[in-house]
């Protein structure tokens, strides 16, 4: 998830923290995108 | 300007849960994209106590109130709550600040539409979930879909339950 959130929204966090080893909270912030992002297409297609 | 009849953009949130390291993603102009997104994070590390980047934030006192007066929600001041309680265990403490809060988050709901995604893990974090399902239901105009996180590349194996 880490690499596809990397590589279609242009942003390294790993970089960003200054970190070699993925962890928290750089896996949460993705976790919480890509729920935000599920919730949001389902939302679109049920016209919620 | 608005248009006559175009309706605002939702307000959209996910939370991934966790007892020590939760987050959250605030879209709220109706873009999906990283940088249309404020991300708020909970950590106990020092190097990560500070602003990472300026959408990205650790979550404090002083941005909780940010984003309270950007979003007129007061979803952070619940998620805090939350932790402050299931962290020290003041049962009361937290009821009481509970309830003061869901008053005013209904004012200010009724501003807004929005929609709010929490994910879901029955085994490790029912409590917590039912907690947040409890308060956040109570609200008028919010939306609370539970999402199956899982752990692959693909978005669409995060499959919405109800």
């Amino acid at each position: 998830m880490y690499e596809q959130f990397t590589r279609t929204q242009g942003v390294d966090l790993m970089k960003v923290f200054d970190v070699q080893k993925l962890n928290n909270p750089i896996t949460d912030i993705i976790d919480s995108y890509y729920i935000m992002r599920a919730g949001y297409e389902d939302s679109i297609s049920n016209n919620i | 300007m608005k248009k006559s009849g175009q309706t605002s953009p939702k307000t959209i949130v996910g939370i991934d849960y966790s007892l020590n390291s939760p987050a959250v993603c605030v879209s709220t102009n109706g873009g999906t994209s990283f940088s249309d997104c404020y991300f708020y994070y909970l950590t106990s590390k020092k190097k990560y106590m500070g602003k990472m980047l300026e959408n990205v934030l650790v979550m404090n006192i002083k941005n909780i109130m940010v984003l309270l007066r950007d979003l007129k929600t007061y979803l952070i001041g619940y998620y805090t709550y939350l932790i402050h309680f299931i962290k020290n265990k003041q049962t009361k403490i937290f009821s009481l600040k509970a309830i003061l809060t869901v008053q005013k988050a209904k004012q200010y709901f009724k501003l807004l539409k929005t929609v709010v995604f929490l994910n879901t893990d029955y085994k490790k974090n029912i409590i917590v979930e039912r907690l947040y399902l409890v308060l956040l239901k109570s609200l008028p105009q919010v939306k609370v879909m539970l999402i199956k996180k899982r752990c692959t590349n693909n978005l669409q194996e995060h499959k919405v339950l109800t």
